[in-house]
């Protein structure tokens, strides 16, 4: 009998060790199988870099054309008088500059032109007092020579735009710069089979 | 003896006196963990794309759940399994150091848990 519940609590214990194996502080070994997925973000591109465009080159204000000087700025004068007013220095310097830059110039007509405001007279006679005064200028702070220049003061004969507005009789009050004569370099060229140039005969003639 | 027995059934419960997960919720305990460091890990990956676009892989990570401090302890990326370039498993490791649940278990967790990186 005693031996039966020896056995017995034997069993127990042996339950109870087992139990505390199993069930007690073992390690839990674990895997998670489903993968963490992390979905990352791509840095942004690199900004491309911001095209420079070349800024536009400012217009000219002085401009040799064929027959002609083009100012793209206005002669400014006193009001109902020739002086020239000290902003338009600059310009006429520039104009100078490009005359002396220009020694085929043979002749250079500087034309003095009005609107239709006033009497046609005194536009007339205003006209060519600014020629002569703007002539004057070339010559004198210039350095043009003299004897190339010419004034002639056009009144208000011959308009470039409408002298019923005001921006048209804006225009029309101008200054001009008209070649007269210049010499003009002619050049008589051969040219091979291979396409080469060869200048056989080169002369200056008026133009 | 049957005092004997009452002491030995005493001293296990006294052995394992905090929490017994199962090995399903001790898993899914260590998710949780681990996953409020999904913000670091993406910055590991996000990082990586920066040098290189198109990187992609795995890293996995096996690490202990400390019974008792709950703490996770021994974290290493398996070289062996994980695809990642090692900069990248050693950053993924280095967001897990010094996570810790706040309920430890009775007993220790060996985790295995693996990232997969997709750009």
């Amino acid at each position: 009998m005693q031996s039966a519940v020896k056995l017995r609590t034997a069993g127990l214990i042996s339950s109870l060790v087992l139990a505390s194996v199993a069930f007690g502080c073992g390690p839990r070994v674990f895997s998670d199988g489903d993968a963490l997925a992390i979905l990352g973000s791509a840095p942004a591109p690199e900004p491309e870099p911001e095209k420079v465009e070349a800024p536009p080159e400012p217009q000219k204000r002085v401009e040799m054309r064929d027959n002609k000087i083009v100012i793209n700025e206005k002669v400014q004068f006193e009001v109902n008088s020739a002086k020239i007013k000290p902003e338009s220095h600059s310009l006429l310097d520039e104009v100078a500059k490009v005359i002396k830059e220009n020694p085929q110039i043979k002749g250079l007509e500087v034309g003095g032109h009005a609107s239709s405001e006033g009497s046609d007279d005194k536009n007339q006679k205003l006209s060519a007092r600014r020629a002569k005064s703007v002539s004057k200028y070339l010559s004198g702070t210039g350095g043009v020579d003299k004897g190339i220049l010419s004034a002639k003061g056009y009144g208000e004969g011959t308009p470039i735009a409408s002298n019923d507005t005001e921006d048209g009789r804006i225009q029309n009050r101008r200054v001009e710069f008209l070649i007269t004569e210049q010499d003009v370099t002619q050049t008589k060229v051969e040219v091979d089979d291979a396409g080469n140039e060869k200048v056989i005969e080169e002369k200056k003639v008026k133009g | 003896m049957r005092k004997s027995i009452a002491a030995l059934i005493v001293l296990s419960l006294a052995g394992c006196s905090f929490i017994a997960r199962s090995t399903e919720d001790y898993k899914i305990e260590t998710r949780k963990v681990v996953s409020t460091q999904d913000g670091a890990i993406k910055a590991c990956y996000d990082t990586q794309l920066a040098s290189n676009p198109s990187q992609s892989g795995t890293v996995v990570v096996k690490f202990t759940v400390e019974k008792k401090t709950g703490v996770l302890s021994n974290i290493a990326a398996d070289p062996n399994e994980s695809t990642a370039p090692e900069s990248l498993q050693q950053c993924v490791t280095g967001a897990l150091e010094g996570l810790k649940f706040d309920k430890p278990d009775r007993r220790d967790g060996d985790a295995t848990f693996t990232w997969v990186f997709k750009g």
